[in-house]
């Protein structure tokens, strides 16, 4: 599905945070959004879904307005986006299990069995079948993070929205959520849309990288061109910063 | 219009049962005062003994103070009232005043609680202030003044207030037994007019106007100290 | 002490207290799952959109709590007759203790329900929840698993606050105590044993509730 963002405009209180920001999005496209803390990258995100309510502007997805669009509406878009949160948001009172299903009992009202199915594959694919029936507070962030995105996942969004999944992590956790991602990247079509610092992970995985700050787009383009020879002063510095420790 | 006119139009009462239930009212709070005064001391003890690990550890001891604490948060106060009227003069021979009657049960009701409100307070100060007042060679009475105590102030402040608020509402409890404060005026003047409603609904409002300041109060107090941390 | 305890005569009378001990659970029972409803309705309300529910609600909390139950329990006795429902003494106790459980419990789930971290919330919308899906998936039970040992201390405390109810005339453990006392003159004995199955049933009670909290709410012991 494609996003498409046209002059939107959002503050917080008396914080603007998007400035007349325009930006598609195309169906299936890998894209990764980069900048500084208070640039708007995740905003972005959050008003791609509802999440966070716009003051001018438009956002369409898949041709529809998730601005003027009827509560109804906007529901039955979310079934089409998922989200995976940097704090994970699991629900502490379901099990791994309960935790993915929830959703696909509750708002696609499906069967039993194919619960049961499109469960088990997605805690497959991220690597956690054996925790099936173990609640969530007994797991590490890093499996925390990919029940997360399996939950995301089992409901077969075509887009799907990551922030910052692995900045809440132990250094030594992030690996095994980035790999899952990989993994996913490469093998599904959707639309993803990722706001992270890892900038390895962003050359691997990223069709577009796009730099932002203030609420604007500074810079964007394909990674090896955005990352490794930046066009703007501003993403020279900021690259400068964020890989400074690497090295 | 006379005064009887505006306070029968008002509330349905005459200015001398208006004045009678206002009477009720100045015992209550100094019931309370009274009660809540004695209480605090006698819980604080109590909550301290029962803090002590040496207490603990003595099960006869703890068991002396749990059969107190026990029974005075375990048994409705309607049942003490009575019990401490009726039967205690059976055992000990001696005839209680409704006065003494009334203040004493209503203390050791409050002690009982108090006294876990203390309790949990003090335990809840780590050993390692403890350790630090001693070995700053601090007495014990030293550690607990400057360290210990005003700590434990944070937590044992909000639910104290709430077992104050509760015992002065519970004072209405002794009218049962004849102790002339607020809910017996109101139960008597509506027995006397035949009118039982309007007392009752005046004295309602003068609780009210009794507790409701001191809920505002505490909830500004938890406010406060949820701040400081 | 010239005292000689004479328990025979309890013994005689045991079917009094078990009745007493019945009723004053029957009371308490009805008047927590009223309170518990209209707890659940004003914690509701607390929050709604609407100021007249909010502000409604506030009052009835505050006027509740800042008043003794014997208050109540008059008021609603009296008032009712006045209002001209012929309400029996039983159950003026139930409807004045049930509002008056309804008042505190409307804090305490409140309290439970806003510890429910917003993020929760946010993540069940994004999966496309309702409000009321959102509500009843994500909230209800954890809120509940926040609040239950409070809700059950307000169980004990409906055990203990039933005993009003004698002074109404209905026959609960405490009338009994005092129609015993009075009819046999064992005030001291009849008094203990009554103190004792009040303890019992409190001390139960608060055990039971231990256990179910661990039953119910696994998620939290793990």
């Amino acid at each position: 599905m494609k996003v498409e963002f046209k002059k939107v405009n959002k503050s917080y209180d008396h914080l603007q945070v998007l400035r007349n920001l325009d930006l598609v999005i195309e169906s299936g496209e890998k894209v990764v959004l980069i900048g500084p803390s208070g640039c708007g990258k995740s905003t972005t995100l959050f008003c791609i879904n509802a999440l966070e309510p716009i003051q001018s502007g438009e956002i369409l997805v898949g041709g529809t307005s998730t601005v003027s669009c009827s509560r109804k509406t906007l529901r039955k878009m979310r079934q089409k986006i998922g989200i995976v949160f940097q704090q994970f948001n699991l629900f502490p009172h379901y099990t791994v299990s309960e935790n993915v299903e929830l959703a696909l009992k509750v708002v696609l009202h499906l069967s039993p069995q194919e619960t049961h199915q499109r469960a088990q594959k997605v805690l497959g694919e991220v690597g956690l079948l054996d925790k099936i029936n173990n609640y969530v507070s007994q797991l590490s962030g890093g499996q925390q993070q990919r029940v997360a995105i399996a939950r995301a996942l089992v409901m077969e969004p075509e887009i799907l929205l990551l922030d910052e999944i692995t900045s809440a992590l132990d250094p030594e956790l992030t690996g095994e959520v980035l790999d899952v991602m990989e993994k996913l990247a490469k093998e599904r079509a959707i639309t993803m849309i990722f706001v992270t610092h890892e900038i390895l992970f962003s050359r691997k995985v990223a069709d577009r990288v796009i730099f932002m700050e203030d609420g604007m787009i500074i810079e964007q383009g394909h990674p090896e061109q955005v990352l490794k020879n930046p066009a703007e002063e501003r993403t020279r510095q900021f690259l400068h910063k964020v890989t400074q420790h690497l090295a | 219009m006379e005064l009887t006119d505006l306070t029968r139009w008002l509330f349905h009462l005459s200015p001398y049962d208006i004045l009678l239930l206002l009477k009720g009212a100045l015992t209550t709070i100094a019931l309370s005062v009274g009660a809540i005064g004695i209480g605090s001391i006698l819980g604080a003890v109590v909550g301290w003994i029962r803090s002590l690990r040496l207490v603990k550890r003595i099960r006869p001891l703890w068991w002396l103070t749990s059969i107190y604490v026990d029974t005075m948060r375990g048994t409705p106060l309607l049942l003490q009232v009575y019990f401490v009227y009726y039967a205690v003069p059976v055992l000990t021979g001696i005839n209680t005043s409704v006065f003494f009657a009334g203040i004493a049960t209503l203390a050791l009701f409050q002690g009982g609680y108090v006294s876990e409100a203390v309790r949990s307070g003090l335990e809840a100060i780590e050993r390692t202030q403890w350790w630090a007042g001693e070995s700053l060679g601090m007495s014990y009475l030293q550690t607990m003044r400057y360290i210990i105590l005003p700590q434990a102030m944070r937590i044992i402040i909000p639910p104290f207030i709430g077992i104050c608020l509760g015992v002065i509402k519970d004072t209405s409890l002794v009218s049962t037994i004849g102790f002339i404060e607020l809910s017996f005026r109101a139960k008597s003047i509506g027995a006397r007019t035949l009118d039982t409603l309007p007392p009752w609904l005046f004295a309602a409002g003068l609780y009210f106007i009794i507790c409701y300041p001191i809920s505002r109060f505490s909830q500004q107090i938890e406010a406060r100290l949820r701040k400081k941390q | 002490m010239n005292y000689v305890f004479h328990f025979q005569s309890i013994w005689n009378n045991a079917e009094l207290f078990l009745s007493g001990t019945l009723v004053t659970l029957q009371l308490a029972v009805l008047a927590m799952l009223f309170g518990t409803v209209l707890g659940i309705v004003g914690a509701v309300a607390r929050n709604s959109h609407w100021r007249i529910a909010r502000g409604f609600s506030a009052a009835a909390v505050e006027a509740i709590r800042n008043t003794p139950l014997l208050v109540q329990l008059y008021l609603w006795y009296f008032g009712l007759g006045v209002l001209g429902i012929d309400v029996p003494p039983y159950w003026s106790v139930v409807i004045a203790l049930g509002v008056n459980n309804g008042g505190y419990l409307t804090e305490i789930i409140r309290a439970g329900i806003e510890a429910i971290k917003i993020q929760q919330i946010k993540a069940g919308v994004s999966l496309g929840m309702s409000g009321f899906q959102v509500f009843r998936y994500i909230i209800i039970m954890p809120a509940f698993g926040i609040v239950f040992p409070a809700v059950s201390n307000q169980f004990v405390i409906s055990i203990l606050m039933s005993a009003l109810a004698m002074i109404i005339g209905v026959k609960d453990l405490t009338y009994q105590a005092v129609y015993l006392q009075a009819h046999t003159f064992r005030s001291i004995e009849t008094y203990i044993v009554v103190i004792v199955l009040y303890i019992i049933l409190s001390k139960a009670i608060v055990l039971f509730s231990e256990f179910l909290d661990r039953r119910l709410f696994k998620y939290k012991y793990v």
